[in-house]
């Protein structure tokens, strides 16, 4: 699980022995998750509902949609890339989805008088996938930026789904296979893991398969951290790594605006709100920089749950609504602040950390 | 090339300006400004205002920015149809104040302007609004409060006034539209079953999904929660949606009510999985600027504040809703401002200031937050 990048970085650090910089380095090497453990021990003795087996259900069924979007932004982020149109994507897919099962896209179908859900589902996911890809293929054979293509897709898909529905929410039963993607698997008296967490999970396990263990995912570790030029140079098919990279964040979003849609049972084009910001903070707090290169997926997951727990412990300690935002803010930045911090990229907080040594 | 083209441009529009002002007396050409058209509640609202132009024959230009909270371009929309030559516009400003150059833009051309959906005046009093069209959200919400003490009654078997219960809010974002319709909400309780308690309330930003997610977790907080209200409904169809999952019945565990009455809400009222729902009727508030144009351009004198009905809709009455049956004619009415208080004053006979003073408004926002910090307090 501890990434190859990381190791090397913990080796130039040794050199200098002060406790301070070992305790440094090792706080961020493990960080996102140290934060992440202080957050959930904090809100266990603050706050006893947090502690039922339910809240903890409830907490991973948050983090599973988010979850699955983030593990696609971080393919995309290690590259050195970004896609901003994954909360447009999960909207779209809902809707796309929504009106397929519902056979109208009139707002309050109930009805189910489409294509089976299941059908339903393959083609939305198939039509994620396909515009993943093509945003790749724009990116890389005609080299337009990232960041504008994606922006581009994010207007195009939110207005296609805003159109479709009319600003209203198409509502679905749910039968067949979105009954099985909402249900929850028992496991002891009152504890049930949510199917869309094990989803996301199986799509974390998959992920860290590829990333760090196929030819695929060296070369995507390669391209990012301004590697591309050299990556061409050494012989690497560059374009081909990078159209399927988002085409995989495509697929990956789609696939969460099928859970959040079956979950809300309503296909609107709102239901991927704030999940761009989201899941690029995440990855950041999860340990990858925004220039790619290193970092890894499980440090996503572990950028979700904190912020999903912060999310959540607010709505718990009662903090008023209109600060929650700040809050939010605040982690985020103290969360890069330690992603520099552990680099040692800046040199005036370096030298903070080996003085002592000397 | 372009220079032709230019040309021809350039001849195009001004035979377009042309063949606005050739109309003859009766045809019109009006303009209407959501603040975005991103909810049903406003393209109902538009579908209502479009028919009945249509009756009258004129013509009917509607144009709304992308989102709801970019008050920059809704300026920009409104100066843009006053630049087509609309001889009257209807506007749905959200940023109050922040709408006020738009207005002073359409008294500078003489132009009719109206407000829709919103009957707080602007504090510019120096600013010419022909009339503002709309429901009152405190009185609405009072009434849905009274409706959902008899839920809470039928529940408990108890007498509605002796009832007891736990009512969780669900709050729109941070302003007047939110905080009209909890006041209203919440003196409606106290009026009709003062043994209900509100056992917390907390944002969920208007959308479903948040709604959801906070509710999940004020179940985990306050098992018994009776009801879930939101300021609007996709927040407490979240919150239904939340608590079944969570293995409770609505309609016998517990009640989802809230505001606007779209039409995914009242599908979910038909199938039994809603529990009430405040019914603004926005298709026939639509009806009510065209009628109330028509009504100026005729020189006639029309109420500063039209005053638009909302009944409490439920799966009995929702047929009658349905066929326009509850709509009845609006009224001269009363503003609505940011006071804590009712929009329509207790006292038949009291005659309210025609604006909403704003140091008055100060004084009394400052009471509210004081309460409401003492209230958070005894909850910590």
């Amino acid at each position: 699980m501890v990434d190859a990048t990381q190791d090397t970085r913990s080796a130039t650090g040794n050199q200098s022995a002060s406790p301070l910089a070992t305790a440094g380095r090792i706080l961020g090497n493990a960080g996102p998750y140290l934060i992440l453990g202080l957050m959930v021990a904090i809100l266990w003795v603050l706050a006893p509902p947090f502690r039922s087996p339910t809240s903890l259900g409830l907490l991973v069924l948050e983090a599973a949609a988010i979850g699955i979007v983030s593990a696609g932004q971080t393919y995309v982020i290690m590259t050195g890339g970004i896609d901003l149109s994954v909360e447009a994507m999960v909207s779209f897919a809902g809707v796309l989805c929504a009106i397929l099962i519902a056979g109208s896209n009139v707002a309050g179908g109930q009805i189910a008088e489409g294509i089976p859900a299941s059908l339903a589902v393959l083609i939305a996911l198939g039509a994620g996938l396909a515009i993943g890809l093509f945003q790749g293929a724009l990116i890389t054979w005609l080299r337009m930026n990232p960041l504008i293509v994606t922006l581009g897709f994010r207007s195009i898909l939110l207005g296609v789904a805003l159109v479709a529905t009319n600003g209203a929410g198409i509502n679905i039963q749910r039968e067949g296979v979105l009954d099985f993607l909402t249900s929850n698997i028992p496991i002891a008296d009152g504890w049930r893991i949510p199917m869309p967490f094990v989803v996301a999970l199986v799509i974390y396990a998959v992920s860290w398969v590829i990333l760090r263990h196929t030819r695929f995912g060296r070369y995507t570790y390669a391209i990012g951290g301004g590697g591309e030029e050299a990556s061409r140079l050494s012989g690497i098919n560059v374009n081909s790594v990078k159209i399927w990279i988002y085409g995989i964040s495509g697929l990956l979003s789609a696939i969460a605006g099928v859970l959040v849609m079956a979950r809300l049972r309503s296909g609107a084009y709102q239901n991927g709100t704030n999940m761009t910001l989201i899941s690029v903070a995440a990855v950041v707090i999860g340990g990858t920089p925004l220039t790619g290169g290193k970092g890894g997926i499980w440090g996503t997951l572990a950028g979700v749950f904190i912020i999903r727990v912060v999310s959540q412990g607010m709505v718990y300690l009662r903090v008023p609504s209109n600060a929650q935002e700040i809050v939010l803010g605040v982690i985020i930045v103290i969360a890069v602040l330690l992603d520099v911090i552990r680099q040692g990229e800046v040199p005036w907080l370096r030298l903070r950390l080996r003085q002592p040594a000397s | 090339m372009v220079r032709k083209i230019t040309v021809v441009l350039a001849a195009l529009m001004l035979l377009s300006v042309g063949v606005i002002h050739a109309q003859d007396e009766e045809t019109r050409t009006v303009g209407f400004v959501p603040p975005a058209l991103t909810s049903p509640f406003h393209v109902a609202m538009v579908d209502g205002a479009q028919a009945r132009a249509d009756e009258l024959g004129w013509e009917l230009i509607v144009q709304a920015p992308a989102s709801e909270g970019d008050f920059q371009a809704f300026v920009t929309t409104v100066e843009q149809l006053l630049e087509t030559g609309v001889e009257a516009i209807s506007i749905n400003p959200i940023g109050t104040d922040s709408a006020v150059t738009a207005v002073q833009s359409a008294n500078d051309r003489g132009v009719p302007i109206l407000a829709h959906n919103f009957i707080t005046p602007f504090s510019d009093t120096s600013l010419d609004v022909a009339s503002y069209i709309g429901y009152d959200q405190w009185g609405g919400a009072e009434a849905l409060a009274a409706h959902t003490c008899e839920l809470i009654a039928s529940k408990t078997g108890e007498d509605v006034e002796a009832t007891s219960g736990e009512v969780y809010v669900l709050l729109g974002i941070d302003s007047i539209f939110s905080r009209r319709r909890t006041g209203g909400f919440e003196a409606g309780l106290a009026n009709t079953c003062p043994n209900v308690e509100v056992v917390g309330q907390q944002s969920a930003e208007w959308l479903r999904t948040r709604g959801q997610e906070v509710a999940g977790i004020a179940l985990q907080q306050s098992p018994e929660i009776d009801v879930f209200y939101g300021n609007s409904d996709e927040m407490a169809i979240g919150a239904a949606l939340a608590a079944t999952d969570l293995g409770l019945t609505i309609n016998e565990d517990f009640f989802a009510v809230g505001i606007d009455g779209n039409e995914p809400t009242l599908d979910l009222l038909e199938a039994g999985e809603f529990s009430a729902t405040l019914g603004v009727d926005p298709f026939r508030m639509g009806v009510t600027v065209i009628d109330t144009m028509a009504a100026i351009f005729e020189g006639e004198d029309v109420p500063q504040i039209i005053l638009t009905p909302s009944t409490v809709v439920t799966p009995d009455n929702l047929e009658s809703y349905l066929a326009g049956e509850l709509w009845t004619d609006p009224v001269a009415g009363f503003p609505e401002c940011d006071n804590g208080e009712p929009t329509v004053p207790e006292d038949p006979d009291a005659e309210p200031p025609m604006t909403c003073d704003e140091e008055m408004m100060e004084e009394d926002m400052d009471e509210d937050m004081s309460e409401e910090d003492m209230e958070a307090s005894d909850e910590g």
